[in-house]
């Protein structure tokens, strides 16, 4: 068997018993129990909560109608809270955080006094393609309540797609991947280094086949394992979100990849598990909320330029091309350029300071 | 060949030199302690042959392969006991030789043997945490042995344990040498070195002080007719060992 072919194959030894012996400490486990239930805290907890019982309606009125856009509560509990939109264009962009765009007719009022049915059209985000009959038939009935005569919401193919830098459920359904990613590898992974330092088990390790490098890509391999089972989670919550799953694999592969390797070198520059627990939060500070700020419209143009060169805001955006409409390929070339140097930087100084270890 | 060649090894630690151009041979199938007090350098000079930590400068060779250069090649030809327990206590006896079984690319079978020759087999399934010191030594021991090594190195095998225990260590050291195996022992117990060790260096700030059988070093520095080894290091470095609340059995 070749060298490489070794190699792997006592990375993957470490692995295993490092995945099996997280299982059985404690304190790695309630940090993956803790990190399992913050993913579902803020994915209940943001935009993405797929408990609320309110719907928050975008109103595009072409004829100024009478109707009064106030916050109603039906018979059966449901809530309708109303925006209102100055064009189509300002419909589509409200839209990022709201579940329903109306267009009410020039004649709206009309056909209301009327008595007789009215067919609105309708428009939902892309998150909702899968569900168009059933939100269909739930906004008219809804609809035929408030308005007190027969309603038909025709939504049909009008299901809008978020640009690329899109702030609301898709920026948030993007960052929830990384923040999962991210927390899961600082909680997890430096503890895998600490630990066989502090039992001085690391020393039997490398004395054995086992050189520093391979015992590090070990410690990645079982990081990644743990990684991918809590983004996976993640991303399962999120699905309906996911356009591009190529490009979210390869988000979560580069992700994940950096989110390995800044563990990594945390763990082999710092001695002591109560030390990474303080380091972790100024770390994650760093490399998460970057992320989530990027493109807030109130940003200086001078702290929009610098956050546009990290490496958070590049696996933001990353991730957030496959919840968004695939357009403005070449913005998004620039942040795989700057991920990939992330990641090569990062991986250098890890092995940088292996090298460094029998000196 | 040699089992281990050492010529002028050095190792300083930001301007302190622990190790200081020391040079020996160790024949293969000798046992061969390596005597000082805590500081002298002895674990240092250790983690040198076994590939842990890069000399300063000189060389040494292990089964022929260079510490520094050659590290693959030695890896697979020496086992190690460390003078800390350092096993996986969250794992049984069993999974700890059998995570190390597949890094050494050893049958299971040899798990078995091995826990067998160490006296581990009743206990395997335990996890370490009901392990006693004793128990935790041998499995090192056994640990050591899986991949059938030409070389032993043990760091201070019986330090702390019980006198009957480490009886049974020296008990299986004396054995392994007996197949055939070198072993290249730390200690501090001079009766230790003396009624185990082929040869003896004595190494004191880093420097070997003396090399020789127990009974020519004896002779040489004869005091009286019960001379001890432990007469020997006074005579030679002005001091005693340190054993702390220790004692040799």
């Amino acid at each position: 068997m070749s060298k490489i072919m070794d190699d792997f194959y006592i990375a993957f030894t470490i692995a295993i018993k490092d995945v099996g012996d997280a299982f059985k400490n404690k304190a790695t486990l309630t940090n993956i129990l803790v990190l399992v239930g913050l993913v579902f805290f803020f994915y209940w907890m943001s935009t993405l909560r797929p408990f609320d019982r309110r719907v928050d309606v975008v109103i595009l009125d072409q004829g100024a109608s009478d109707l009064q856009l106030e916050r109603t509560t039906l018979t059966d509990g449901a809530e309708l809270d109303f925006r209102s939109a100055e064009s189509r264009a300002d419909l589509e962009k409200k839209m990022a955080y709201r579940h329903l765009g109306l267009v009410l007719p020039a004649d709206f009022d009309q056909q209301i006094s009327a008595g007789n049915g009215i067919e609105l059209t309708g428009y939902v985000s892309w998150a909702k393609r899968g569900q168009v009959v059933e939100l269909e038939n739930q906004y008219s009935a809804m609809f035929s309540e408030l308005l007190g005569v027969p309603v038909a919401v025709q939504i049909g193919d009008n299901i809008l797609l978020p640009p690329f830098d899109a702030l609301g459920m898709a920026s948030t359904a993007a960052f929830h991947v990384y923040f999962a990613i991210l927390w899961m590898a600082l909680a997890v992974v430096p503890f895998l280094i600490i630990e066989e330092r502090k039992a001085k088990t690391m020393d039997a390790l490398l004395v054995s086949p086992a050189s520093p490098g391979v015992v590090v890509l070990g410690k990645a391999i079982a990081g990644l394992i743990l990684i991918t089972a809590i983004a996976g989670i993640s991303i399962a919550l999120n699905r309906a979100y996911i356009i591009h799953w190529g490009w979210a694999f390869l988000g979560f592969f580069l992700a994940a990849s950096f989110a390995i390797g800044l563990a990594l070198l945390l763990g082999t520059i710092i001695r002591s598990p109560q030390q990474i627990t303080l380091w972790m939060l100024p770390v994650a500070f760093l490399f998460v909320v970057p992320g989530f700020f990027a493109d807030e419209p109130n940003l200086t143009p001078a702290a929009k330029s610098v956050m546009n060169w990290l490496p958070a805001v590049a696996f933001n955006r990353i991730l957030g091309f496959s919840v968004s409409d695939g357009s403005n390929v070449s913005v998004l070339g620039i942040n795989l350029a700057i991920a990939i140097a992330a990641i090569a930087l990062v991986y250098m100084i890890v092995v940088w300071q292996i090298r460094r270890s029998d000196r | 060949m040699k089992a281990i060649e050492v010529i002028n090894l050095t190792r300083n630690f930001n301007g302190l030199c622990a190790v200081d151009g020391i040079s020996f041979e160790v024949e293969q199938g000798e046992i061969f302690g390596f005597l000082g007090p805590n500081g002298a350098g002895k674990t240092t000079t250790i983690r040198m042959l076994t590939g842990q930590l890069r000399p300063s400068s000189g060389s040494a060779r292990v089964m022929g392969c260079d510490v520094v250069h050659e590290r693959g090649s030695m890896k697979p030809r020496i086992g190690v006991v460390f003078d800390s327990q350092n096993l996986y206590e969250r794992m049984s006896a069993r999974e700890n030789l059998k995570f190390y079984a597949r890094l050494y690319r050893v049958d299971k079978s040899r798990v078995e043997e091995v826990l067998d020759q160490v006296g581990l087999a009743a206990r395997a399934d335990d996890k370490l945490s009901k392990y006693s010191n004793g128990m935790k030594q041998r499995l090192l021991i056994g640990r050591a042995l899986l991949h059938e090594p030409r070389v032993l190195f043990l760091d201070e095998p019986t330090r702390g344990l019980d006198p009957n225990i480490a009886r049974d260590i020296r008990k299986i050291v004396l054995e392994l040498a007996q197949s055939g195996m070198t072993v290249f022992l730390t200690t501090h117990y001079m009766e230790e070195a003396d009624q185990l060790s082929h040869r003896v260096a004595i190494i004191d700030h880093g420097q070997i002080a003396a090399m020789d059988s127990p009974d020519e070093l004896k002779k040489e520095h004869a005091a009286g007719e019960s001379t001890t080894l432990e007469d020997v290091f006074v005579s030679l470095t002005g001091r005693h060992l340190g054993r702390g609340s220790e004692s040799y059995e």
